[in-house]
């Protein structure tokens, strides 16, 4: 046995040494010419536009449908996409959509027409199709199909967000009514759209895959194939794109940006997003109902040290409800600066010189615990007690629709103030809504801004908002996350656009 | 054979219990499935909850449910995924296979790394390499298996990259297959291993010590002859009861090691139900669990009966 | 020598059999003391360091110092390194101990004392109450211990109590299987049938003479059981299940470790190694015990030597 023991033990040094020093190995399992391998953290769920549940179904839809505008590659104005052009009315209240012809949809499905745009947007307001996007469509009036080509839509009310915040986004994706009718329930996972890719095949929890639309009416993208493959743990995904069996991610953990940061074959692109991560305080509940309570812990927060600490410089200080990027957004708020004594201060004034206990409630998701552990730091040194309550998904969702918690986390990421501003802010939405500080001050101001046609006018009510939600405080917003796509060095048109940090795959081409 | 069929009647109250424990469980964890299956948006009324909640069928009483839905597992129906509104029975048998694969492979690492180390140790008992196998042994049963998992992708796959990093590789290329399982194999029998590495040792010191074995080796049978004929046939039926064992181990460390390796399966599947209060996949998966530990358990038990001529059933 | 009451629920009569001591089982065992000795003393260094905590370790164990974060272990302020928020890894190691021994200690706690009663109830009294005590242990075994944990948890919520209960609950079944299997063995002997010839009653049967008996296996079951908890309580804490922040326990400073394994990976690497020693630790010294308690017991605590450390339940 003496040699084979030896042999065994010196088998296991090379081993050891060869882990520590050669370099990760190249070349198995990598994409093909001209392939993309994605890795995302959840699995699919409903790639249809009308009951698209987030990001990783939005990044199929936004690859495979187009609607009557988009945004720009890396803005959140609108430009045109199956319309070429369009004419609002002088009230505001008649958009006419001129389509390209020619157009075709996947599949063989044909040609698209102003049928296509009428069915895909009156499906979307039939109650029975049960759209999760019902309400943001619920502006319209009428849609007339003019002649094939022209799409005549007539609105209940102007409506400064109709295009920005409804047809580019994920309601206004044109679905081909010859499709949906045929498909029925499979339309879900056999999308049918008009847009630079096709969807090929889905397998549960694993992967899915798209591929070039030759008949693209831009003309065929020059990526060939998108494999999106699930990957729950995003530093084992960073691992996987570091060795290049996958050569393109979304990256939103800070340690695996510090680590993709260091490797010189990747390139990144940071998106600042029009996102935010914010906590929220019931203001139902003692002591948090005292609006200087309220100050006070605002001013113990340390956004420049957490962003740039534990978030890496993948966040940017925010102070105001809405998020840089978004119409309207304005700097020029009431921003409580870090100051531990002025924050002791106001708690005396308001009757607690010798602190209180309160609970954040959350759910453990992307930076919720990160930013629950570092609240209990800046508050301890308050004198606060803050206690940790972390659920999981379930009774996470209970517990936040009873109203029954001192103070909530949670992160959001919008493209126009009308998507939030009535489910966070209004009082119609007090929970079970999403309105969790139970806040009713600017109902008359969220009302305003929805029908001011006018964007300076619409902007300048927007700034009020801001201002007040400074002044009253029931929420602190903490940081606008970055998200970084990080890809093998090959790729280039990887664009930083803040109205989605996901990827349109046909600006994307290889050198 | 009457011992087979009173085993079998015995697990019938032993399933029902769990299902019955499973739905419990999961009928009081706060949460409600219709909140979670419609997400969270405006249009989301009381109207259009109590809805699907009439639709999924739990704004019953408990003990109803309960009763209609023992009354469909009896007849083979196991209900509709709440999230995916997909038959559970197809959902999980899309996903078994996975599991299945997987502790296949945990046991097959188990017993092939496990029996030859513990026969090393057995043979050179006191020595250097016996001290250091158990030692090693000692190791592996004592280091939490997703942070060993992580190391073995950091280390195998990662830097020197002969395996995948992530995935279950193809169904129906078995090399892919194949090289997506070593490192998870790996990091979920390595605790059994170890312990069959133990077992095993002591076993066959048991009986290399015995009487009747000194006499063959003193009768000249070779020392390998005496080995594999006697002793192994001694250390077959405790390995035997560990695998059994082990088995419910295995399958709820695929729970963790699915996620650390990014594999599709039962453990994925059946967390992320509970997380969506998705009753019917928590309750079929846990008892497809339950059944297959149960009918291992059961395999173990028979086969003692093959190793070990002198066990017998009434 | 093997038999099939090791694994199954019959003790078996032919254990009085001792077994041969050669010289290399001298050897072993004295191998073994000095092993056991060895775990002996690091379990008491980990209990002191969990009484004496505040005294010990050198700074707050939840005090954030963000712009000292990741520093690797060095001579200085913080010897063990900085965490991802500035904390001292030293101190949260010593604080992690009370932790992580608390969830063992009181887990195994609860596990012993209710396997204890039902192996003693349904062994004394037999018939239809030992039949259901025996199926309930079952259902729990036939339940992955990470899924029914899983379960617990969503229903109580989160929290130290809630997770000692739930790991608790789930420990059940190899304490009732031994105690039972030494019940039935006692039952039918001769100081027992004497003492109900003089008219004591059952209770007093059962707590004065039988219970004593049964006290060996369980302490070294229990002892091995501990290291089994600990484990588990860092996988779950990898789920995200385990105890809230910023309490620290050795289970979820590996598991939030691990996402700085390739920048910082003293962070999982430091506690991930506590675990090990302490587990080992554990299981020598209940080697150790075992051999102490009683050199025929290997083998026969109702679970095969081994099995019952640490393995058979995650």
């Amino acid at each position: 046995m003496r040699p084979i023991r030896w042999g065994a033990l010196a088998l296991a040094c090379v081993v050891v040494v060869a882990a520590a020093t050669i370099q990760p190995a190249q070349g198995q399992g990598r994409p093909g010419p001209r392939v993309i391998v994605s890795a995302y953290p959840r699995d699919f769920r409903n790639l249809d536009p009308a009951h698209i549940p987030g990001s990783p179904d939005y990044q199929i839809a936004m690859n495979v449908f187009s609607g009557l505008v988009r945004y720009k590659r890396d803005s959140v104005d609108v430009e045109p996409d199956l319309a070429e052009r369009w004419r609002v009315s002088p009230n505001g209240r008649v958009y006419t959509f001129f389509l390209r012809r020619g157009v075709q949809f996947h599949g063989g499905y044909g040609e698209l027409t102003s049928q296509d745009v009428k069915y895909s947007l009156e499906r979307i307001l039939n109650p029975a199709t049960r759209s999760r996007y019902r309400a943001s469509l619920s502006i319209i009036e009428t849609i007339e199909t003019v002649d094939p080509y022209t799409v005549r839509i007539t609105l209940k009310a102007p409506s400064a967000s109709f295009l920005a915040g409804a047809l580019a986004f994920r309601p206004g994706y044109i679905v081909s009514q010859k499709a949906v009718e045929q498909l029925g329930d499979r339309f879900t996972f056999a999308p049918i759209g008009s847009g630079p890719f096709r969807f090929v095949s889905y397998t549960p929890r694993q992967e899915l895959v798209l591929e070039a639309f030759p008949r693209y009416f831009r003309g065929a993208p020059q990526v060939r194939r998108v494999v999106w493959k699930v990957v729950p743990e995003e530093s084992v995904a960073g691992l996987a794109l570091q060795k290049g069996e996958i050569n393109h991610m979304i990256v939103r953990d800070p340690q695996v940006y510090r680590q993709l940061q260091r490797d010189p074959n990747i390139g990144m692109t940071a998106t600042p997003t029009t996102g935010w991560w914010e906590f929220t305080m019931n203001t139902r509940r003692r002591p948090l109902d005292d609006v200087r309570v309220r100050r006070a812990l605002a001013h113990t927060v340390d956004r420049d040290t957490f962003t740039r600490t534990v978030l890496e410089g993948l966040g940017s200080p925010a102070y105001s409800v809405i998020p840089p990027g978004m119409i309207g957004h304005t700097d020029d708020v009431e921003k409580y600066p870090r100051n531990v004594q002025r924050a002791r201060q106001l708690l005396a004034e308001a009757g607690y010189p010798s602190g209180f206990r309160i609970n954040v409630v959350y759910e453990p998701s992307e930076y919720a615990e990160l930013i629950a552990t570092a609240l209990q730091q800046w508050f301890r040194e308050a004198g606060v007690d803050l206690q940790l309550v972390r659920l999981e998904a379930g009774a996470w969702t209970a517990r936040r629709q009873s109203g029954d918690y001192d103070i909530t986390i949670s992160g959001t990421t919008r493209f126009d103030p009308d998507q939030f501003l009535t489910e966070q802010f209004h009082s119609e939405s007090f929970p079970p809504g999403g309105n969790q500080s139970y806040y009713g001050a600017i109902d008359h101001l969220i009302e305003a801004q929805r029908t001011a046609i006018n964007a300076r006018e619409r902007a300048r009510i927007l700034v009020e908002i801001q201002k007040k939600v400074a002044l009253d405080v029931p929420f602190v917003p903490l940081f606008n996350p970055v998200y970084v796509t990080a890809y093998s060095k090959n790729q280039k048109g990887h664009a930083a656009n803040t109205a989605h940090w996901m990827t349109r795959f046909e600006f994307v081409t290889f050198e | 054979m009457r011992y087979l069929v009173h085993r079998l009647l015995v697990t019938i109250p032993t399933v029902l219990g769990v299902i019955t424990l499973a739905f419990v469980l999961i009928h009081i964890a706060p949460g409600d499935p219709a909140e979670l299956v419609l997400g969270d948006y405006i249009g989301v009324t009381p109207e259009v909850l109590a809805e699907v909640r009439e639709r999924l069928g739990v704004d019953r009483p408990l003990g109803v449910q309960y009763v209609t839905y023992v009354s469909r597992v009896a007849r083979g129906d196991l209900g509709r995924s709440f999230r995916t509104n997909q038959l559970v029975l197809a959902e999980i048998a899309g996903q078994a296979p996975f599991t299945v694969l997987l502790t296949l492979a945990g046991v097959l690492v188990a017993v092939f790394v496990g029996v030859p180390a513990g026969i090393v140790a057995a043979v050179r008992r006191n020595t250097p390499a016996d001290y250091a196998t158990m030692t090693v042994a000692m190791v592996w049963l004592s280091s939490p298996s997703f942070w060993f998992g992580i190391l073995l992708i950091y280390v195998f796959a990662y830097r020197l990259g002969w395996f995948p990093v992530f995935g279950a590789g193809t169904w129906g290329d078995w090399r892919s297959l194949a090289l997506h399982l070593v490192l998870p194999a790996a990091a979920i029998g390595v605790r059994s291993a170890a312990l069959i590495a133990r077992m095993t040792r002591s076993a066959l010191l048991e009986v290399l010590g015995q009487d009747y074995v000194r006499t063959a080796r003193a009768k000249g049978l070779a020392d390998a002859a005496v080995l594999l004929r006697h002793a192994l046939r001694n250390a077959a039926i405790p390995v035997l009861t560990i695998v059994g064992l082990d088995i419910a181990y295995l399958l709820g460390g695929a729970v963790v090691t699915e996620t650390v390796f990014s594999r599709p399966g039962l453990g994925k599947l059946v967390v992320d139900a509970i997380y969506a209060r998705d009753y019917p996949m928590v309750q079929g998966a846990i008892m497809v669990f339950a059944v297959s530990i149960l009918l291992v358990n059961l395999l173990v038990d028979l086969s003692y009966a093959v190793v070990d001529p002198r066990v017998r059933y009434a | 020598m093997w038999t099939l009451a090791s694994a199954t629920r019959e003790p078996d009569p032919a254990r009085s059999r001792a077994p041969r001591r050669g010289v290399g089982r001298s050897l072993r065992t004295l191998w073994r003391r000095r092993s056991a000795a060895a775990g002996a003393v690091v379990v008491a260094v980990a209990v002191l360091s969990a009484l004496f905590a505040p005294w010990i370790a050198p700074a707050d164990p939840t005090q954030q110092r963000l712009l000292e974060r990741l520093r690797p272990p060095a001579l200085g302020p913080h010897p063990l390194g900085t965490d991802n928020f500035g904390r001292d890894l030293l101190s949260r190691l010593v604080y992690g101990a009370r932790v992580s021994l608390l969830v063992g200690v009181v887990s195994v706690a609860i596990a012993a004392v209710f396997g204890a009663a039902m192996g003693l109830l349904g062994g004394y009294y037999g018939g239809g109450l030992d039949t259901l005590l025996m199926r309930v242990v079952d259902v729990l075994m036939a339940f992955p211990l990470i899924l029914l944990a899983i379960a617990i948890v969503a229903v109580l919520g989160g929290g130290l109590v809630n997770l000692m209960l739930a790991v608790g609950i789930s420990s059940i079944p190899p304490f009732a299987r031994l105690v039972r299997g030494e019940v039935l063995t006692q039952r039918g002997r001769d100081y027992v049938e004497a003492a109900r010839a003089l008219g004591a009653g059952g209770g007093r049967v059962m707590g004065r003479h039988i219970l004593p008996n049964t006290l060996s296996p369980l302490v070294v079951l229990s002892t091995l059981r501990v290291s089994t908890v600990i484990l588990t309580e860092s996988s779950l804490s990898f789920l995200g299940l385990g105890v809230t922040p910023p309490t620290p326990t050795w289970g979820n400073m590996v598991a939030d470790g691990t996402k700085f394994l390739q920048t910082a990976p003293w962070i999982s690497i430091v506690p991930g190694i506590a675990i090990m020693i302490t587990v080992l630790a554990f299981n020598l010294f209940g080697d150790g015990l075992r051999d102490a308690l009683d050199p025929r017991l290997k083998g026969d605590i109702g679970l095969p030597a081994g099995a019952a450390m640490g393995g058979g339940r995650r």
